[in-house]
């Protein structure tokens, strides 16, 4: 999934709007992301799906702008899984079934 | 008929879970009740094409869904309420999601808003991008899962839950602007 995205051999480009592509000194990859791309594919990094996570991570260390985007987007999901807890069944509730399938 | 130890031993641990999923769906006790009885009666009569070993949360759901989409969700869920070709440039967070900030006023601004809030800004969205976004940021599944649960291809489920929130966001941002929240940190 997306992993074409990762694996070209194009040269790393530079955002010239936030001047935050990483240096090479890290050694995690040979290709750096540039924010465009890291913001595009934050909510697959978020929801664990992004194969190719490291890469982003490289990033996000040295880039403060995509590490906030992280950030936003944990704390969505964070704030929906609190808005939406929701009381347990009635007790009987699993009598009631039983009760109709056997 | 299913085996109905093997039933009760893969099955019933997860009413709990279900209920909660239903009283999210339909948002009424009464319709989450009847909802999880009548996807345990399908879930037990078709036990037989359950395979096992396989993934019995998931196919649990995908049966709720199912039901839920066919017989519980009112009418006016099928309407898109939220106008989403005028999104570009009106959600807050894409706005500061651009400046290289020092915190996450986003995020400050999120824990404002009440639970009530949040609850009626998703339940605004079809169920077409509410459903993706409650399996995947509430109950946790995967893409795949949930892919598996909705039975469209999961490159769907990706396009689903990317719009549903931005248009979530929107709304939520919409509010937090109407109530005031978003003084001082919007420049």
């Amino acid at each position: 999934m997306h992993s074409s995205r990762f694996s070209s051999g194009s040269a790393p480009r530079r955002d010239e709007a936030t001047g935050r592509a990483t240096g090479k000194e890290d050694g995690l990859c040979s290709e750096e992301l540039t924010c465009q791309e890291v913001i595009s594919d934050i909510c697959l990094y978020v929801d664990g799906e992004l194969q190719y996570h490291e890469r982003v991570e490289a990033h996000l260390v040295q880039c403060h702008s995509c590490q906030s985007g992280v950030v936003v987007e944990r704390s969505l999901r964070q704030r929906l899984r609190v808005a939406y807890e929701m009381p347990s069944p009635p007790a009987d509730l699993i009598d009631r079934i039983r009760n109709r399938l056997f | 008929m299913a085996d109905r130890e093997e039933f009760e031993e893969a099955a019933l641990p997860h009413m709990s879970a279900l209920y909660q999923a239903a009283l999210r769906m339909t948002r009424n006790p009464a319709d989450a009740d009847d909802l999880v009885q009548e996807t345990y009666l399908k879930a037990y009569r078709s036990f037989h094409q359950f395979e096992a070993g396989t993934n019995i949360k998931a196919w649990l759901y995908r049966i709720l869904t199912n039901t839920f989409l066919t017989s519980y969700r009112s009418k006016k869920r099928g309407l898109e309420y939220v106008h989403i070709e005028n999104m570009e440039g009106l959600s807050f967070y894409q706005d500061l999601g651009q400046a290289a900030l020092p915190a996450s006023p986003e995020s400050i601004v999120l824990d404002r808003i009440p639970d009530a809030s949040v609850r009626e800004a998703l339940d605004a969205l079809s169920d077409t991008y509410r459903l993706p976004i409650l399996l995947a940021d509430v109950e946790g599944f995967s893409y795949k899962e949930i892919a598996e649960i909705l039975d469209v291809p999961i490159g769907t489920v990706m396009s689903r839950l990317h719009r549903g929130r931005r248009l979530l966001k929107k709304g939520l941002s919409d509010f937090a602007r109407e109530r005031g929240y978003l003084q001082g940190v919007e420049a």
